[in-house]
């Protein structure tokens, strides 16, 4: 058992040092090193959730992996090049979906997840709490996507940076329910570099950050 | 809760402002699929939530939460690579 927490602990803290490695931005790193380095981060998360958990019903999860696998991958492959952004914030609302689907899944079988304390018969507030915040910030990834499916004007890298912090906060959220600490790095990384890149794109006149604080508008 | 959890999640917080600040304004579509691609680990809650589920409204709840993030995961990945292909061949331009 110890041996198994150690190995989960060192995964998480591995794909946290990736996740940091991908989006920090130095000079000299090709972007492809780290798009594979966010990717290796991700597959390493999945890896310590396979690695830590009592498999019930296998076979339907590596099923269901698949099928999704190849929808997106169909999606993203076939999608036409100029609507690429359209394309990214609906991931984003899918991401969002995720976590609304895993936290109705929470919620329908409370005892599993410590929603319920053993013996008793009432939600404890913490767990509520992030439940409900975890469904908030997915809900308001979703429905960013579905309002830029409505109004197809309103597309554009404000509204995907909006949409990937939105993900990124609900997964966080999700992450302190089931006490994930790769998770939460990756849910706290993305919920506030997305809002942080948001604010930038729309708050600013000139669009400066502090790398370009040397340069004229 | 965990003083590690908090701990780590307030660093991870820094650490995506300070990127997201600090990046040049040109390079800013290419870190959001970077983030989009790490905002897609709710795949490993999904994971768990799946691998746990007891009735069977939470067991297709925890299969639908797999599915979507599958999808989601594996599209970004595509999705970031098509559009750093066409952000170099436009540099070469």
């Amino acid at each position: 058992m110890i041996v198994a927490i150690d190995a989960i602990t060192l995964a998480w803290a591995l794909a946290a040092l990736l996740f940091v490695q991908a989006v920090w931005p130095v000079g000299g790193v090709s972007a492809r090193a780290q798009l594979y380095a966010a990717a290796a981060g991700v597959m390493l998360l999945c890896a310590a959730a396979a690695y830590g958990m009592d498999v019930i019903n296998m076979p339907e999860i590596i099923g269901a992996l698949v099928i999704g696998a190849a929808v997106g991958l169909l999606l993203a492959r076939e999608w036409p090049g100029p609507r690429l952004i359209s394309l990214m914030t609906s991931l984003g609302g899918l991401a969002g979906c995720t976590s609304l689907c895993a936290a109705a899944a929470i919620w329908f079988n409370p005892y599993a997840f410590g929603l319920v304390a053993e013996g008793g018969d009432k939600v404890e507030t913490q767990e509520a709490v992030l439940l409900l915040l975890t469904v908030l910030a997915g809900g308001a990834a979703s429905s960013l996507t579905i309002a830029a499916g409505i109004r197809r004007s309103m597309t554009g890298p404000a509204l995907l940076a909006l949409t990937i912090g939105m993900a990124g906060w609900s997964a966080a959220a999700l992450a302190f329910l089931l006490q994930n600490v790769g998770m939460v790095v990756a849910g706290g990384l993305a919920g506030a570099a997305g809002m942080g890149s948001a604010l930038r794109i729309c708050g600013r006149p000139n669009r400066k950050g502090l790398a370009d604080a040397g340069r004229r508008p | 809760m965990s003083a590690l959890l908090l701990l780590s999640f307030f660093l991870a917080c820094a650490v995506g402002v300070i990127a997201a600040w600090r990046v040049p304004f040109d390079h800013v579509p290419s870190l959001l699929g970077l983030l989009l691609l790490v905002s897609s680990a709710g795949i490993a809650g999904a994971l768990i939530v799946a691998a746990e589920a007891g009735s069977a409204a939470a067991r297709y709840l925890g299969l639908a939460a797999v599915l979507l993030a599958s999808a989601s995961f594996c599209g970004s990945f595509i999705a970031v690579r098509r559009s750093e292909l066409v952000q170099r061949t436009a540099s070469r331009r």
